[in-house]
């Protein structure tokens, strides 16, 4: 006869757990914000609403905000668009080569945005855009036929680059969609084009919104392409705003107020947006996934199957292969408007790369911090949702709140209220060092890790855990041999979700560096902004490069971490 | 009047693989038609066929006296404009309508009068008792329900062919015979010809007027289902329609000994005349089809399970295993008895022809 | 030893009384089956055993040993109660092997390495998947993984296994053939099993003793299958353990008479007491309606007679009342009763059971 065991009322595991999680929560995430609140709205320790309205009211700030939205619209409606066109014709239509035009479409993701609004303001910059010079000197035009630099010009590079968030929840949706209900309309007698709009489109319109939204989300918080495009003929958006009157006041504390102010408004907007997603995905979550698995009706294009692949093509170049080759091109100039032949071509500028200490400092910072915050992130993300996934403790739902707070927080609110935080105000100092950036990437990307990591613990039935525990494994075992290996292909995607992003990321970091914690993304728009055009144009094609090791890297390991699964 | 459907050498090929391999066939108008196999058989693909989702390889398909499909004149009218009815395992109701939409949709598209399509829709939601759903959201509503707005919309065109994929795999088995019962109803009030595609013989042998046993694309046997039952072609379809012993025996001196155990006796029956003397045979019958009796072959039992109405039996004769069951009231042998049999009906069919495999 | 006893355990969840006051046992070695409908609290039982909830109140006993009373602050973890269970979903491990499945509980209690391979392939061996070892469940049937999982809770020499609806995911082939191989497996290792199903077929056809659970989770009724189909206590255990035909009665002048007036069967004289109630119920089996052309009984309608496979099935009404009849089809086929709607026939009614006007639980069955 074994020893009868007492219960443990008081702290177990679970309380452990959740205690821990809710307190890097907080520190991380909810600090932070409730210190913009703070600023924002009080002033010597009162409640100060007139000062929120004064800065409103002033001019620049004002038509920030304006800007904001605009673009944040434009950008919005364009991508929609061009997402559910191409998704559609991949998806339902016989267009040849799907396969490839399906990765390629997703190479735009990985291109970061502000690297590319680069690439496009050398070709149709007004005074000295490549493609404009041409255009001039071929039509014998006196002014350039196309200027980048304009708030439309924004919205279209940003387009560029966003739409795959469209493209790639309505393709999913399209994929796993049963078959059977656009056959049971086809027998109905229903000719296909009634059925793309009476049954397709009707039934992927939550994944249309869902992408659309982040796509929205993104945009308005956006610093990259209109401090690059924008700045220098006077268009900011709030981002931009934010970090010149930072910038010019050299980071006084009247300016930060201004900041936190517009960073409530963009916080706003956020939860506005993120709110209206969840009023649309709840109502229109429809159950559309297959049990017998089919090939779907396919359209035939007959006479249009090669034009509107070429089309695609098109598209394709201009938008990836053009800018990539621009960057790497500009990077081998000798001097900066040079026509590109080869006696102007030098390798010197990417050799310089790894000579210069900022320069190499800057990618050395980059490849540390991503590679720390991931990791980190990710075992937090573990913690945290399996907690909420898993555990049936008292106050988890103040866990579920704290854990997707960061996806209504633009990446400028979380400089700021990082700023706020910890600048010496709790007796920590991290200002101009590497810490506070880390702190504020932990911060931004927690919610990529409590997602991808909630979703993979989701599958994880309890039984499998029940079943280890009558097996005689005891709570932390069953978790080391059965919960983990079983989450590790979410795990991995996680470390990636934020690895990937963090090494290009720089809307954040702008408003963190200090003089030796440029990151690669702050050193490319510093470059950039000094007029060291070539020099900027190099660090950006090795960030191009390291970037598209990694995101082979991932898709590679993930693939073969799949496949092990499978045929062992 | 003209065959509701008529298949002439209708052939799929997938691959290397022949899905559908010649398949002739004439449905009359106002029949039932079961299509029954194991999974991977082929009768999908035909009724896919049948519908116009995939194009035959080779043969030609006539409805109602009119080609539809035709590999010899290159002749294929698309599924839309062969107004058939349709219902899929998965319901395939579309979520984003309310019932009534969904039922509506098929009549819309042809453009009717609006009185007509109220009309007719609020007929068809009658028929299947939907007409206090009319108004909901088909997610909100139970899978038999569901299933009943796919039925309502099949039935909403007046179709002179229903096609049915399976379609009530997806529901509980209690719901499944009402569901069944419907269907038929439906049809009683309609008069349209049924297609029905199947894996489960009761059901096929409960709604059917004629059925067809399919294997590997080829056609096993067409007949009403009190015929399959009692004379199935061969090994398959009788190991397809229903639990089945195969004993091996021998034929020695006019007498049929359990092949290796001969001197547990004689089995009861006739042998019939025409008993090829260089092929081995197995006896085949149903678990119901032998009895306990005072005198006979006997046997072991080496297992009683007691299942209410019925209890099943295993029972060894020498090495041989055979199943029995019998109403409670006539399971009179016990557990580790010896008991003797008497066998009812006898089929003999070579010991080398396959069986439907079991799982 | 390892009887099971429950002694008064109540059990709630969010404020809803699941369990109250419950007690029972289970002897040692016998196959114990809870029947009872979804959502009556028939796995809150097994779980509790397991260890995977608390009670509120009461005593646990497995063996010589208190698992569980919260009064006097005793309660064992799951992995340290020595029992095999299996569930529903099968909850076989799917990164690892059906062998590393099946040795994991060996090592979980430091079995000596030498030790593993024998036992875990005796498991393996037992429930027929050998030659699978090195496969990983992703590659195996629901059955196959089913097998996994028995196999995981048969290799430690646990006496107790209990078992949450094991077959209830698996096709009715394989859910036949699984219910024999359970069975066999009990009468070879001479385990405790706690069986827990809404199936009454796979618990008629398992268990040595089955307790018909109410969906007030009480217990109507514990006693083994024949006893439990044969002579059911009230009309819910009989209506819940197969198809029930239930006509209503009433007597007139020392008849039985249906609804419609139409004379029935006469009441027997130990149900005679019933003979006073305004109402009581005949209820039947479909089976045992012995139907003839033209036989002893009573004269019906026949409504729809339907083949399904080895039984026909009819809908019979007497005036205008319906009930269901059953007979084998090799029965049928032989007295020629495969009859067209509107044909007339003889139903003699061989085993009717006689219960007082009761409609208690109706829900369970619409």
């Amino acid at each position: 006869m074994s020893k009868a065991v007492k219960v443990q009322k008081k702290f177990g595991m679970a309380e452990v757990a959740l205690i821990f999680s809710i307190a890097i929560l907080v520190i991380v995430v909810a600090v932070p914000v409730i210190m913009i609140f703070l600023t924002a709205f009080f002033k010597d320790g009162h409640f100060n609403l007139a000062g929120v309205i004064e800065v409103l009211r002033q001019k620049d700030t004002y038509l920030a905000l304006k800007n904001s939205l605009i673009i944040a619209f434009g950008v919005t409606l364009f991508s929609t668009i061009i997402g559910v066109f191409f998704a559609w014709l991949l998806a339902r239509t016989d267009i040849p080569c799907k396969k490839a035009l399906n990765a390629m479409f997703m190479v735009p993701f990985m291109l970061p945005s502000f690297i590319c609004a680069m690439a496009w303001k050398v070709l149709l910059s007004p005074r000295s855009g490549y493609i404009n010079k041409m255009l001039m000197s071929m039509f014998n035009l006196s002014s350039a036929p196309i200027d980048i630099m304009t708030m439309g010009g924004i919205i279209a590079i940003e387009t560029m680059y966003l739409f795959p968030f469209v493209f790639l929840q309505v393709s999913g949706a399209l994929e796993r969609m049963d078959p059977t209900l656009e056959e049971s309309a086809r027998i109905s007698g229903a000719s296909l084009w009634t059925i793309t709009r009476k049954i397709t489109l009707p039934l992927v319109m939550p994944s249309i919104v869902a992408g659309a939204l982040l796509v929205c989300l993104y945009s308005l918080a956006h610093f990259g392409v209109p401090s690059i495009l924008g700045v220098e003929k006077g268009i900011y958006n709030i981002p931009t705003k934010i970090y010149e009157r930072i910038y010019a006041s050299g980071g006084s504390y009247e300016a930060i107020r201004v900041g936190t102010i517009l960073a409530t408004i963009l916080v706003i907007c956020a939860t506005l947006i993120l709110k209206l997603q969840n009023v649309v995905l709840k109502k229109g979550r429809f159950q559309i996934i297959a049990g017998k698995s089919m090939r779907p009706v396919v359209l035939k294009l007959r006479g249009l199957r090669w034009p509107l692949f070429i089309i695609c093509v098109v598209y394709l170049l201009l938008t990836v292969v053009l800018p990539t080759v621009t960057i790497f091109l500009i990077g081998g100039l000798k001097t900066y408007g040079l026509p590109f032949l080869p006696k102007n071509m030098t390798f010197e500028n990417y050799a310089e790369v790894f000579q210069m200490k900022m320069t190499r400092s800057a990618i050395w910072n980059s490849v540390y911090l991503s590679t720390l915050t991931a990791f980190v992130t990710m075992l937090a993300g573990v913690m945290i949702s399996y907690v909420i996934v898993k555990m049936k403790v008292k106050g988890k739902f103040i866990l579920e709140f704290l854990g997707v707070l960061p996806y209504s927080l633009p990446g400028t609110v979380i400089a700021l209220g990082c700023i706020l935080t910890w600048s010496g105000k709790f007796g920590i100092n991290l200002y101009n060092t590497a810490g506070i950036i880390f702190v504020a990437y932990i911060a931004r990307y927690m919610a990529f890790s409590i997602k991808s990591n909630s979703a993979a613990l989701e599958q994880v039935s309890d039984s499998l855990e029940e079943a280890s525990r009558s097996c005689g494994a005891t709570h932390w075992q069953t978790l080391t041999h059965i919960v983990i290996p079983l989450i590790r292909p979410g795990m991995i995607n996680a470390f990636f979700l934020i690895f990937l992003p963090a090494l290009r990321e720089l809307t954040t970091s702008v408003l963190l560096y200090g003089p030796t914690t440029r990151t690669i993304g702050v050193a490319i728009y510093a470059l950039n902004e000094d007029g060291e055009t070539v020099r900027a144009a190099a660090l950006a094609g090795i960030a191009l490069i390291i970037i598209f090791i990694g995101e082979t890297f991932i898709k590679g390991l993930l693939a073969k971490l799949d496949k092990t699964k499978r045929s062992a | 009047m003209p065959a509701a459907l008529e298949l002439k050498d209708v052939t799929k090929i997938f691959g290397s693989v022949k899905a559908v391999n010649k398949l002739n066939l004439t449905i009359e108008q106002g029949e039932c038609f079961s299509f029954l196999g194991p999974s991977g058989c082929g009768k999908t693909t035909t009724l896919r066929m049948i519908a116009g989702f995939e194009n035959l390889d080779e043969g030609e398909l006539y409805s109602d006296g009119k080609l539809f499909s035709s590999s010899y004149k290159h002749y294929y009218l698309p599924p839309e404009k062969r107004d058939f009815g349709m219902v899929f395992q998965a319901f395939a109701v579309w979520p984003h309508m309310t019932v009534y939409d969904n039922v509506a949709f098929p009549l819309k598209i042809k453009k009717l009068p609006k009185n007509e399509i109220a009309e007719r829709t609020e007929m068809a939601l009658k028929a299947t008792s939907l007409t206090k759903e009319a108004e909901m959201y088909p997610q909100k509503l139970s899978g038999g329900q569901q299933q009943r707005i796919a039925l309502a919309r099949a039935v909403a065109i007046n179709p002179k062919v229903m096609l049915l994929d399976e379609p009530l795999s997806n529901l509980d088995p209690h719901l499944r015979e009402e569901m069944r019962f419907e269907i038929k109803a439906l049809q009683n009030k309609f008069g349209f010809t049924v297609i029905y595609v199947t894996h489960d013989q009761a059901e096929a042998m409960a709604l059917s007027d004629r059925m067809l046993v399919m294997k590997e694309g080829v056609v096993q046997q067409v007949g009403g289902p009190l015929d399959i039952y009692n004379d199935p072609a061969n090994k398959f379809v009788f190991s397809f329609i229903g639990l089945s012993n195969f004993i091996p025996v021998k034929v020695k001196n006019g007498q049929i000994f359990v092949d290796g155990a001969e001197s547990w006796g004689t089995i009861n029956g006739e042998i019939p005349g025409n008993l090829d003397p260089s092929i081995e045979y197995d006896i085949a019958c149903r678990p119901s089809e032998i009895d306990f009796a005072p005198e006979g072959i006997k046997a072991e039992v080496v297992r009683r399970t007691y299942l209410g109405d019925i209890v099943d039996y295993l029972l060894k004769i020498g090495d041989t295993e055979l199943r029995i069951q019998k109403p409670r009231r006539h399971s009179t042998a016990r557990l580790g008895e010896t008991c003797h049999l008497r066998f009812n009906r006898l089929l003999w069919y070579d010991r080398k022809e396959e069986t439907a495999s079991k799982t | 030893m390892s009887d099971i006893i429950f002694r008064n355990v109540s059990k709630a969840f969010e404020g809803k009384q699941v369990l109250k006051d419950l007690s029972f046992s289970i002897k040692s070695g016998e196959c114990f089956t809870i029947l009872g409908p979804s959502g009556c609290g028939k796995t809150v039982i097994l779980r509790l055993i397991a260890g995977f909830e608390i009670p509120d109140s009461g005593q646990i006993i497995i063996g010589d040993e208190v698992v569980a009373d919260p009064e006097k602050g005793i309660c064992k973890a799951p992995e340290e109660r020595n029992l095999g269970v299996v569930f529903q979903d099968y909850a076989v491990w799917p990164h690892k092997t059906v062998r590393q499945n099946v040795t994991y509980p060996l090592e979980m209690h430091n079995v000596p390495k030498e030790e593993r391979l024998p036992l875990s392939q005796k498991a393996i061996d037992m429930v027929n998947l050998h030659g699978y070892e090195d496969r990983l469940p992703n590659q195996l049937s629901g059955g196959q993984q089913q097998r996994v999982a028995l196999a995981r809770a048969l290799v430690l020499d646990s006496d107790i296994l209990l078992l949450d609806e094991p077959l209830t995911n698996l096709d009715a082939n394989l859910r036949e053939e699984m219910r024999f191989e359970i069975k066999e497996i009990q009468k070879k290792t001479g385990r405790t099993i706690l069986y827990v199903t809404h199936d009454q077929e796979v618990a008629l056809a398992i268990s040595d003793r089955i307790a018909i659970m109410t969906p007030d989770s009480d217990f109507c009724q514990i006693a083994d299958p024949e006893t439990v189909y044969e002579n059911p206590v009230s009309v819910f255990s009989f209506r819940f353990l197969g198809v029930a035909d239930i006509l209503e009665c009433h007597c007139k002048d020392g008849k039985t008479l249906l609804d419609n007036n139409v004379e029935f069967i006469p009441l027997p004289k130990e149900y005679m007491s019933l003979a006073s109630s305004p109402k009581f119920i005949a209820g039947f089996r479909p089976m045992d309606v012995e139907i003839t052309r033209a036989g002893k009984g009573i004269e019906c309608k026949v409504e729809r007679c339907t083949l399904l496979g080895n039984i026909v099935d009819y809908l019979l009404s007497i005036d205008g009342i319906t009930f269901r009849a059953e007979a084998q089809t090799e029965e049928a086929v032989r007295k020629d009763t495969i009859f067209n709607p509107g044909d007339s026939c003889m139903a003699e009614f061989v085993d009717i059971h006689w219960f007082p006007d009761d409609h208690e639980y109706e829900e369970v069955f619409v």
